[in-house]
C-alpha cells in the first residue's frame, strides 16, 4: 500500500517547512526509522523518518520548496495491503540542541522543545501546541487556553503573571486543582528569595509592583519599602490592648492640675531606701486627712476606701501596669519600699494578678530616675487622682497633681497639695518615720 | 415587631394616606387574615376597603386587576404560593403583560401578596416554593421579604409602585421580631448584606437567611475564613452589582434556597455569575437548595428535603476544603 509522508509540524508556530535536503531518491528502499529529508522549521533543522519500510515511489516537493505542514511530502510503497492509503506523520529525530526534556516555561525555547518532541501516535495534539504557544502580549485573552485543572480565577492570574501551570503542577509546584493562592505563592517563589518575601508579607506589599528582571531579593523590596515610604501593621499585644483602653477612659475624665513643688531638705537619707518610698508614704498619710482623696466616682455614686490605696505606675519595655498598694497608710517606708521592689520584680516577669490591679483611688507616676523637669499624667480609669512626679531641681521636686473635678473641686486639691508640702517639712513627721525604720 | 404587625403596619400606614388602596382575598376581612396580617383593617377601613373574597384565587386577582385598571391600588392576598396557581393565568398572561398589550398607557399597580416555603408539616401540596416561576415573567416584580424592616418598607413601596409586584412572605416568618429602621430613600430592589466577609461569599433570601447566619460561625471556625452573607430581597429585578462586588471580592460563592434544586431560583444566579464573573472565581459555585422531591409529610423527612443549618454548615466546609480554603 501506498505510504504517505507528510510535512512535519516541528513547532506550534509552523505553518510550512522548507525542505532542505532529500536522503532518498525514487526507487530507494527505506527501512522503518531512516531518515529520508531534512527540513526547516521557523525554529530549527529537523530530519524526517520513515515510519515505515518500503520503497520511494514518489518525491512531491523539490529541495528548496516551501511546504505546506500537512502536505504530502513523499510516497512510500509498502509491503502491508490495505485498501486505503493512511497518511501518517512521520517520526522525526530532534537535534541535539534541542533534545533536552521539556522545562518549565516562562523561556520561549524551551517551551517550543516540549512541543516539537516526537508525537506519532499524536500529529497533533492539541494541548502540546496550545501549551507552547509564545506568552501573548494580552495574557487574559489566551487564558481559556490554558488546559492546566485550575480555577478560572487561578487561570486568570497565572496567565497575567505569565506562569506555565500546566509544568508547575507536573512539576508538583502547584496542587492540582490550583487555586489563586497556589499560583500566587508559586510566583512569589520564583521570583522572590525568602528573605524578600517575607518583608512583601510584613509590609502588605503588592509583589506585582516590584520589578522582577531576576530574583528579587531583600534589598530591593526595602528600597521599595523605604522609597514609597511603607509602614507595617504591628499587632497589638492584650497588654496593650488594655492600655489603650483604659487610657481612652481616663481621657474622657474632667480633670485639671495643679503644679507645685516639694522641698525634700527634711526627707532623710538612708541607705536601702528609695526616694520614691518615701513620697508613697507621704501621699498615703497626707491622704488620710483627706477624705476626698480615697474617693472616686462611678457611675453616678460616689465611693469611698478607708485607707490610701494607691496605684503606682510601673512600666516594662512592652507593658505598663497600675498596681495597687492597699493600705499604704498603715505601713512603714520600709514595707512600701519592699513593696515597691516586689512590684518591680512583677512587672519585669509580669506575674501581676488581676485583683492587684484594683481597689484604688490615687495614682502615683514617677519619671523623675529620668530627669525631665515636670509632666502632666493621665488619671487611672479607676482614680480620682494621678500625681505626676518629675525631677530634683536644687532639693525640690516638681509635683504635677492631676484631679477628677467631678470627686475634687479645685479648693480642696489646694488644700491637699497644700498639706502635701507641709508634711514634707514637717521635721518630727520625718524623724518619727525614720525612727520606725530602725 | 413582629413580621406580620410590621406588614399590617405598611398596608395600615398606606391604606391611610392613600384611599386608593383597597385588600381583598380569603378571611382578610372580618377574620383578619390566615396570618393575622390584615388584623384590624375591617373595622378601621370597613368592607368596601377590605373585602372578602370566595375561594376562588383566579378571581380574586382578575378582580384586582380590575381595580387596578380602574385606578385602584389593589393588594390581592392569595393564601399560599401553591394556589396561586390557581390564578397564574390573571397574574402571568393579564397582570404582567397588560402594560405592555396596551402599548404603555394601562398600568397596573397591583401587589400581590403570598407566603410560601415549608412550613411545618404542611405535606406536599402547600409547602412550594415558585420565586423561580414568577422571576422568570417579564412584566412581574418580585420581592422577597425576610425580616419586618423589609417586610414594612419593601411592601409600602411595593403598593405605591406602578407595576403589578409579587410580594413573597415565607410562613415561618409571620412571628419571628426585629426592629424597623429609619432609611434615607429605601431602595426594595436593594440586597442587604447581612454580614461582611472576605472568603466567601453566601447568597440567600426569605427564611434561609436565618439558616445561613446560623452555620455561618461554624464555617468561620472550621475553614479558618470569614463569610459575607447577602440577603437578596428583591428577585426580579435582582441586584446583581452588589452581588458582583462581592464575588470579586470573595472569589467564591454559595447560594442557599429552599426551593428544589433542578431549575430553583439559585440556577439563574449560578448561571449569571458564570457569565459575567468567571474569571473571578476561585472555586466551583456550590448551590444548597431543597431536594428534588414533593415535601413530605414526616417532619424528618421535611427536614430532609430542605437545607438546614447543620446541613449548610456541612456542605460548605466540604466544599471549602476541596477547593482551596
Amino acid at each position: 500500500m501506498a505510504y504517505e509522508i507528510t510535512m512535519p509540524i516541528l513547532s506550534d508556530t509552523m505553518e510550512s517547512g522548507k525542505l532542505i535536503k532529500w536522503h532518498v531518491k525514487p526507487g530507494d528502499h527505506v527501512k522503518k526509522g531512516d531518515v529520508i529529508a531534512d527540513v526547516e522549521s521557523d525554529k530549527a533543522i529537523m530530519e524526517v523518518q520513515s515510519f515505515k519500510e518500503g520503497t520511494v515511489k514518489e518525491l512531491k516537493a523539490k529541495e528548496g520548496d516551501e511546504v505546506p505542514v500537512k502536505s504530502v511530502i513523499a510516497v512510500i510503497e509498502t509491503e502491508e495491503r490495505s485498501e486505503k492509503a493512511v497518511p501518517e506523520v512521520p517520526e522525526t529525530s530532534i537535534p541535539e540542541t534541542e533534545t533536552k526534556k521539556p522545562q518549565p516555561a516562562p523561556s520561549k525555547e524551551k517551551s517550543h522543545a516540549s512541543a516539537s518532541a516526537p508525537k506519532v501516535e499524536e500529529p497533533s495534539n492539541p494541548i502540546l501546541e496550545i501549551l507552547s504557544q509564545k506568552e501573548s502580549s494580552e495574557p487574559v485573552e489566551s487564558l481559556s487556553r490554558i488546559p492546566a485543572e485550575a480555577s478560572p480565577a487561578a487561570k486568570r492570574r497565572a496567565a497575567q503573571l505569565q506562569l506555565d501551570l500546566e509544568t508547575l503542577q507536573k512539576e508538583g509546584k502547584v496542587p492540582v486543582p490550583a487555586h489563586l493562592k497556589d499560583v500566587e505563592s508559586a510566583w512569589l517563589e520564583r521570583y522572590f528569595t525568602p528573605a524578600a518575601r517575607a518583608l512583601i508579607k510584613r509590609f502588605d506589599i503588592d509583589p506585582t509592583q516590584l520589578k522582577h528582571d531576576g530574583k528579587v531579593g531583600k534589598e530591593e523590596v526595602e528600597r521599595y519599602i523605604r522609597r514609597h515610604a511603607l509602614s507595617e501593621k504591628i499587632a497589638i499585644s492584650s497588654n496593650q490592648k488594655a492600655i489603650i483602653s483604659h487610657i481612652e477612659k481616663s481621657a474622657a475624665k474632667p480633670v485639671y492640675h495643679i503644679y507645685d513643688r516639694l522641698d525634700l531638705s527634711k526627707i532623710p537619707q538612708i541607705k536601702g531606701i528609695k526616694l520614691t518610698s518615701w513620697i508613697v508614704k507621704l501621699f498615703a498619710d497626707t491622704m488620710m486627712t483627706f477624705p476626698l482623696m480615697r474617693t472616686i466616682y462611678r457611675e453616678g455614686s460616689f465611693y469611698r476606701y478607708e485607707g490610701a490605696n494607691i496605684a503606682i505606675a510601673v512600666a516594662t519595655e512592652e507593658a505598663l501596669f497600675t498596681p495597687v498598694l492597699k493600705n499604704a497608710d498603715v505601713m512603714g517606708v520600709k514595707e512600701i519600699n519592699e513593696k515597691l521592689q516586689q512590684i518591680k520584680q512583677k512587672a519585669k516577669e509580669g506575674t501581676f494578678k488581676p485583683e492587684e490591679f484594683h481597689h484604688s483611688s490615687f495614682g502615683i507616676s514617677n519619671l523623675g530616675m529620668f530627669g525631665i523637669e515636670a509632666f502632666d499624667a493621665l488619671i487611672n480609669q479607676n482614680d480620682a487622682a494621678m500625681a505626676a512626679i518629675g525631677a530634683i531641681r536644687e532639693g525640690a521636686l516638681s509635683v504635677t497633681i492631676a484631679f477628677d473635678h467631678r470627686v475634687v473641686n479645685g479648693k480642696e486639691g489646694a488644700l491637699f497639695v497644700q498639706a502635701l508640702k507641709m508634711r514634707a517639712i514637717d521635721t518630727k513627721y520625718m524623724q518619727k518615720l525614720a525612727k520606725r525604720l530602725s | 415587631m413582629l413580621y406580620r404587625e410590621a406588614l399590617n403596619r405598611a398596608i395600615d400606614e398606606t391604606m391611610e394616606m392613600d384611599e386608593r388602596v383597597v385588600i381583598l382575598g380569603e378571611d382578610v376581612g372580618r377574620y383578619g387574615g390566615s396570618y393575622r396580617v390584615s388584623e384590624g383593617l375591617y373595622s378601621k377601613y370597613g368592607g368596601k376597603r377590605v373585602i372578602d373574597t370566595p375561594i376562588a384565587e383566579l378571581s380574586i386577582v382578575g378582580n384586582a386587576i380590575g381595580m387596578a385598571i380602574g385606578g385602584l391600588r389593589p393588594i390581592a392576598e392569595i393564601m399560599t404560593v401553591n394556589f396561586s396557581l390557581l390564578a397564574a393565568d390573571q397574574i402571568i398572561n393579564h397582570a404582567a403583560k397588560l402594560r405592555y398589550m396596551s402599548g404603555g398607557k394601562v398600568a397596573i399597580p397591583l401587589t400581590i401578596r403570598m407566603p410560601g416555603g415549608v412550613s411545618r408539616q404542611l405535606a406536599a401540596q402547600h409547602s412550594e416554593n415558585y420565586e423561580a416561576f414568577y422571576a422568570s415573567q417579564p412584566g412581574l416584580i418580585v420581592l422577597a421579604a425576610s425580616n419586618p424592616d423589609y417586610a414594612y418598607h419593601g411592601l409600602k413601596k411595593a403598593i405605591m409602585m406602578d407595576d403589578p409586584v409579587i410580594f413573597l412572605e415565607h410562613e415561618l416568618l409571620y412571628n419571628t421580631k426585629g426592629d424597623i429602621r429609619e432609611h434615607k430613600d429605601f431602595d426594595p430592589f436593594k440586597a442587604e448584606i447581612v454580614k461582611e466577609g472576605k472568603e466567601i461569599t453566601i447568597i440567600t433570601y426569605l427564611k434561609m437567611r436565618y439558616d445561613v447566619m446560623d452555620a455561618v460561625e461554624e464555617i468561620e471556625k472550621e475553614l479558618g475564613v470569614s463569610v459575607e452573607v447577602i440577603d437578596l430581597n428583591s428577585l426580579r429585578p435582582i441586584d446583581f452589582e452588589t452581588i458582583a462586588s462581592s464575588v470579586q471580592k470573595t472569589k467564591r460563592v454559595v447560594i442557599v434556597e429552599e426551593d428544589h434544586k433542578t431549575g430553583g431560583y439559585g440556577a439563574q444566579i449560578a448561571a449569571q455569575i458564570a457569565e459575567e464573573l468567571f474569571y473571578s472565581l476561585d472555586a466551583p459555585i456550590l448551590r444548597i437548595a431543597g431536594e428534588d422531591v414533593p415535601i413530605p409529610y414526616n417532619r424528618t423527612l421535611e427536614l430532609a428535603s430542605i437545607p438546614t443549618p447543620d446541613k449548610i454548615a456541612t456542605k460548605v466546609i466540604e466544599w471549602g476544603r476541596k477547593n482551596g480554603l
